[in-house]
């Protein structure tokens, strides 16, 4: 179809010598031009489109402000150090719990508290806090590794609840043989098992498959008032503890 | 001709030509590019799945239009009750499930219309699939169809990826543990991952709703509609009763079986579970798998399994598009669907169906049973389809060889005589105008899922009304 029309506009522009006859006299002359210059007009125009691309793109991507960023969410401000309970309050839980009976059940025992993030946020910022068992209750205190030489904060663990295996919120209830010595926080959807000193996988799919243990609360105790803080969170809920 | 028009000026001149002026121009548009066919004749509604997708894809553009008129994309302020006193949800949590509560218990029509959007839905994973398979076997992929086929394949990926983002718009238990999962499998992307998840599902849960609010009725749609201006062909069939009838399935659906709204999700109360929707079971049994990583599990595998489909055309090189001259294309795509079945079927399962699904071990997929079956299965359909249709093959070879006529077989239409298709005529159109009536009785009874119903049934009729004339007007 092409074809067809490219004949007719030739005919028509062949037969009138008197225009073209100007416009044939200078192009002798454009070679000689073209020869001097060291680039053609044709490649300094795709040079300058091909830069000024470059200088428009590189524009939005400084490596130090990426411009994507718009698409960031904006996250709340974290929290600071936050007081979570007093020493006394987890005690009492604690004891109450034992001449109830349910020393395997640590959810009674432990108490809730989102941080760095509010609820409001999101709830894979939901932590616990539990006393760990010790004697005489079970023949050998557990101890929360991290602060094995602190003598208070030894027998006091904090994590992050969100399961690291598909992000359910994890109970702390128990998930062993009552009298085995063993206290495990369970996740409800798929099992995931979880030392309760150190939120270490033990069983179902975040042990099978080798993933991380739970982000930790970092605490600090205050003998004067018997309170304990909440400092920071030592890892990234929801994906694990990487220290 | 030429001589009535002059004597007789009828009333509707004017507007006749004013819809042929209006018609002239049109024609400058991309509108009249698209030609649509309307089958006088009966053909088999396989051959347009595809435009029956379309038009759920229209319904659910127009219920998800009215739907937004009363949905709150927040999640809102959860704040967990005060110590020594029984939980009580504060009333500013989750807005975006009250919202959808409240659309489907109190907003006038709101039943109707979020069922017939979320069995739209539903038909458009389905149909899509259909589609899909259908041109498989049909060998529609190749012959100059494979950008159909790439285009079609993308669709069908975004459509449940649409679907995804719809479902957990409403917030409940179901939709959150499907967020639950996504985020995690987008996180344990590799290189991006962290970013990504950030980007898609935000910070907190308001961000994750009004991205997913943003994602399900723009951004996707969106990309849906572009790649649907190269997907469709330029011969559109547009069969009305066809519509009309799968429309009207689509309604009866939903008033046979009311979607529930769901528990309702707070981030205060203790986790419960539930299984994902029917076209993510399959994935839910990988990933449950027992020793599977997520990533792989929900993504590495149907990754592989739709590439496998997408590449399809690169492979078959083969002229032939029938059924019988290619055994192992048809073959795999019997063993493909096979797989399908088995794994969802697999998602749907807990351990003892007696026991609620939060008792330990109740979701765990043990990996010898599950790849073990996955595997006799696909073996199983692989090797008797390709068997079948060699077979086939030789005896259809052997008959030509011996020039022996191939036989087929031949339906004998049955023709409905003139007082038959008067009666029926006349029979649907009395039984559309009873259920008029009897929609508005049901809706004033707030007989809600019964209305629904006779909806659909209008529908269906009028299918059938328009299906008995155009096979009447074609015998005369």
């Amino acid at each position: 179809m092409s074809d067809e029309k490219k004949p007719t506009p030739q005919p028509s522009s062949t037969p009138s010598p008197s225009v073209k006859a100007p416009t044939v006299s200078p192009q002798p002359a454009k070679p000689a031009s073209a020869k001097t210059s060291a680039i053609s007009r044709r490649a300094f125009v795709v040079g300058a489109l091909g830069a000024s691309t470059l200088l428009a793109v590189a524009a939005f991507a400084p490596p130090s402000l990426p411009s994507w960023d718009i698409l960031n969410p904006l996250p709340p401000t974290k929290e600071g150090p936050t007081q979570v309970t007093t020493l006394n309050a987890l005690e009492s839980k604690y004891r109450n719990a034992v001449s109830a009976g349910n020393l395997y059940s640590p959810s009674d025992y432990s108490e809730f508290f989102y941080f760095p993030y509010p609820v409001t946020a999101s709830p894979y910022y939901k932590n616990v806090i539990t006393r760990l068992p010790g004697p005489p209750d079970i023949p050998t205190q557990i101890v929360n590794p991290f602060y094995a030489s602190d003598p208070v904060l030894s027998k006091v663990a904090a994590f992050n609840l969100t399961c690291v295996h598909l992000r359910c919120i994890v109970n702390p209830g128990y998930a062993g043989n009552p009298g085995s010595g063993e206290f495990r926080l369970q996740c409800p959807c798929h099992g995931s098992q979880y030392r309760l000193a150190d939120a270490v996988p033990v069983a179902g799919p975040a042990f099978d498959l080798g993933l991380l243990p739970l982000p930790r609360v970092k605490l600090s105790y205050d003998p004067a008032t018997g309170n304990i803080t909440a400092t920071d969170l030592d890892g990234v809920a929801g994906v694990g503890r990487t220290a | 001709m030429a001589g009535q028009p002059s004597s007789k000026k009828g009333v509707l001149d004017p507007i006749i030509a004013l819809l042929r002026w209006i018609w002239d121009r049109l024609e400058r548009t991309l509108l009249l590019a698209i030609k649509l066919v309307f089958p006088s004749r009966f053909i088999s509604p396989l051959g347009f799945l595809g435009m029956l997708t379309v038009i759920v894809f229209l319904i659910l553009g127009v219920t998800g239009a009215l739907l937004l008129f009363h949905f709150q994309p927040i999640f809102g302020d959860c704040p967990p009750a005060a110590a020594n006193t029984t939980y009580v949800p504060a009333p500013t949590c989750n807005s975006a499930f009250n919202s959808v509560s409240a659309i489907n218990n109190q907003v006038n029509w709101g039943f109707l219309i979020r069922n017939i959007h979320y069995q739209a839905s539903n038909a458009m994973v389905l149909l899509a699939v259909m589609h899909m398979f259908y041109q498989y076997f049909a060998g529609r992929y190749k012959l100059r169809y494979e950008i159909l086929w790439v285009t079609g394949i993308i669709l069908g990926v975004v459509t449940i990826i649409e679907a995804y983002t719809g479902y957990d718009l409403i917030f409940n238990i179901r939709g959150q543990l499907a967020i639950n999962i996504g985020q995690t499998l987008t996180y344990y992307t590799p290189v991006l991952g962290a970013n990504l998840a950030q980007i898609i599902f935000g910070f907190s849960f308001n961000d994750l709703t009004i991205r997913f609010y943003a994602f399900h009725v723009f951004i996707i749609p969106i990309i849906m509609l572009a790649i649907m201006s190269i997907h469709l062909p330029k011969n559109l069939v547009l069969d009305i009763p066809s519509a009309s009838a799968i429309t009207g399935m689509i309604l009866i659906l939903g008033g046979l079986f009311p979607v529930e709204v769901g528990v309702r999700y707070d981030p205060n109360q203790l986790t419960q579970i539930t299984f994902p929707e029917w076209y993510f079971t399959s994935l839910y049994a990988f990933i449950r798998t027992q020793g599977l990583p997520p990533f792989i599990a929900g993504a590495i595998i149907p990754g592989v399994f739709v590439l496998i489909f997408t590449v399809v055309p690169f492979f078959d090189r083969g002229r032939k598009i029938a059924m019988i001259d290619r055994p192992f294309w048809v073959a795999l795509g019997v063993a493909a669907l096979g797989q399908i079945a088995i794994v969802t079927v697999w998602g749907f399962r807990a351990s003892n169906p007696f026991q609620p699904l939060l008792t330990e071990g109740q979701l765990l997929i043990d990996p010898v049973l599950f790849s073990g079956s996955l595997l006799i299965a696909t073996a199983l359909s692989y090797g008797f389809v390709y068997a079948f249709v060699r077979w086939r093959r030789a005896k259809l070879d052997a008959l030509r060889a011996a020039k022996k006529p191939i036989p087929y077989r031949k339906v004998n239409p049955y023709f409905l005589s003139k007082g038959e298709v008067y009666a029926l005529l006349g029979g649907l159109l009395l039984l559309q105008a009873f259920l008029d009536v009897a929609i508005f009785r049901a809706f004033l009874d707030t007989l809600n899922n019964f209305a629904l119903l006779e909806i659909g049934m209008v529908l269906v009729a009028f299918a059938a009304t328009v299906h008995i004339y155009r096979v009447s007007v074609q015998v005369k």
